[in-house]
């Protein structure tokens, strides 16, 4: 009988020192799943807020452009003036 | 003995069985737990996927935003962005200049300008200096400021504006331009039309000139010449002649003759042409003199301030 108990405590023993290994393992495996699950939160609710971001203004920049279309056409053509002179200098 | 080996039995078997109801627990606990990791250690291979796509997806829509919000923060702010540039292609023109001036360079620049405008031609003028991606110098005046003096049943007094709108320079040839009406008579005289004609433009364009042109030519004023000089300077502006034209001013008909002109005039490192934008002669010929002047490597640029060839 008492060799039965010790073989028993042993195997608990064994058994509880598994249980110990297996839940370091757990935790291991839990915590960077859950790393994963937080960079993919953080990375849809930044898409999320980009799209809402375009969807805003996107209609502001194409009603600016609209509106300003000279405005732009000049600042393009002294961005050209200003390459010009540049490489101008640079000679 | 019996007794006490048979009550020790009893509570070993109870022993036994609570070690062993221990042990199944303990073993269930770690067969649930391991099956539990093994299933995160699976799955991990799919997270890792699902993260790289939403990471790449992020990082596109990311390049997707800065450029919107660069274009945002360009056109929300387009006059400054506009005037940085011009401010940094004034300093570059000046230092190209100098170089040139110094013979450090074998760069050539033109300025074209156009004197007494606005007039209802000018509209076709701004299309050929768009057409060809040019800026030029307008010197107008503001006796014809409102009906188009060229054409008296349409608009002019959008012109100033138009052509500030559209990028070149605009410079002051006084109001009247009465070479014989008084604008000579004495120093004052003149600096009252320069005020006038400031203010013209100032109001129609929210620009304030700081370039003048004499009507004549700065000769015109005679003995008055640098008594003006010296209040054109107290009141910021610097003055400029030309030292090539086309002959524009007055009767031109003949194209040829025109042409004849302008390639007969053109031959310094830096010029300055003089043309008038109410001459169809200059209008005709100014895609060719484009061309011409392109094709003979000077840049076409527009007056400013600081250019060694606005007297101060
Ligand atoms: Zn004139």
């Amino acid at each position: 009988m008492k060799y039965v108990v010790i073989s028993l405590s042993t195997l608990l023993c064994i058994s509880l020192c598994f249980l110990g290994f297996n839940l370091y393992n757990f935790n291991k495996e839990y915590s960077k799943a859950k790393n994963i699950t937080n960079e993919i939160d953080v990375a849809n609710k930044r898409i999320t807020e980009i799209n809402n971001y375009l969807d805003e203004n996107n209609n502001t920049y194409n009603e600016f452009v609209e509106k300003n279309k000279t405005k732009i056409e000049v600042y393009e053509k002294w961005l050209r003036y200003q390459k010009e002179v540049t490489e101008a200098l640079e000679k | 003995m019996a007794k006490i080996s048979k009550r020790s039995n009893r509570s070993l078997r109870k022993i036994i069985i609570i070690i062993s109801i221990l042990f199944f627990i303990s073993i269930t606990i770690n067969i649930i737990i391991y099956l539990k990791t093994n299933s995160y250690k699976n799955n991990y291979n799919n997270m890792i996927e699902q993260l790289n796509s939403i990471t790449s997806s992020k990082e596109e829509k990311e390049k997707e935003y800065q450029k919107v919000s660069e274009r945002l923060d360009l056109v929300n702010n387009i006059d400054e962005r506009t005037n940085e540039v011009k401010k940094d292609f004034f300093t570059k023109a000046k230092q190209l200049e100098d170089k040139i001036i110094a013979g450090e360079s074998n760069e050539k620049i033109v300025y074209i300008t156009f004197d007494d405008g606005p007039y209802y031609l000018t509209y076709q003028f701004l299309e050929i200096l768009d057409e060809y991606d040019v800026f030029a110098t307008f010197f107008t005046i503001g006796d014809n400021k409102d009906v188009c003096y060229d054409n008296r049943s349409e608009d002019c007094s959008g012109m100033y504006a138009l052509e500030a709108s559209k990028g070149h320079t605009m410079a002051n040839h006084t109001y009247s331009h009465g070479i014989w009406k008084g604008l000579y008579d004495s120093p004052e005289s003149f600096m009252y039309q320069v005020k006038l004609q400031e203010n013209l433009i100032k109001d129609r364009t929210g620009i304030k000139t700081n370039i003048v042109r004499f009507p004549g030519g700065a000769a015109t004023a005679g003995g008055y010449k640098n008594r003006i000089i010296e209040l054109l300077r107290e009141n910021g502006y610097g003055w400029i002649n030309w030292t090539a034209s086309i002959g524009d001013g007055g009767n031109l008909r003949d194209h040829n003759v025109g042409w004849s002109n302008f390639v007969n005039n053109i031959s310094a490192n830096i010029e300055v042409l003089l043309q008038h934008d109410y001459n169809r002669v200059t209008l005709r010929i100014l895609p060719d003199e484009i061309k011409y002047l392109k094709e003979h490597g000077y840049h076409i640029f527009p007056l400013f301030y600081e250019s060694n060839m606005v007297n101060k």
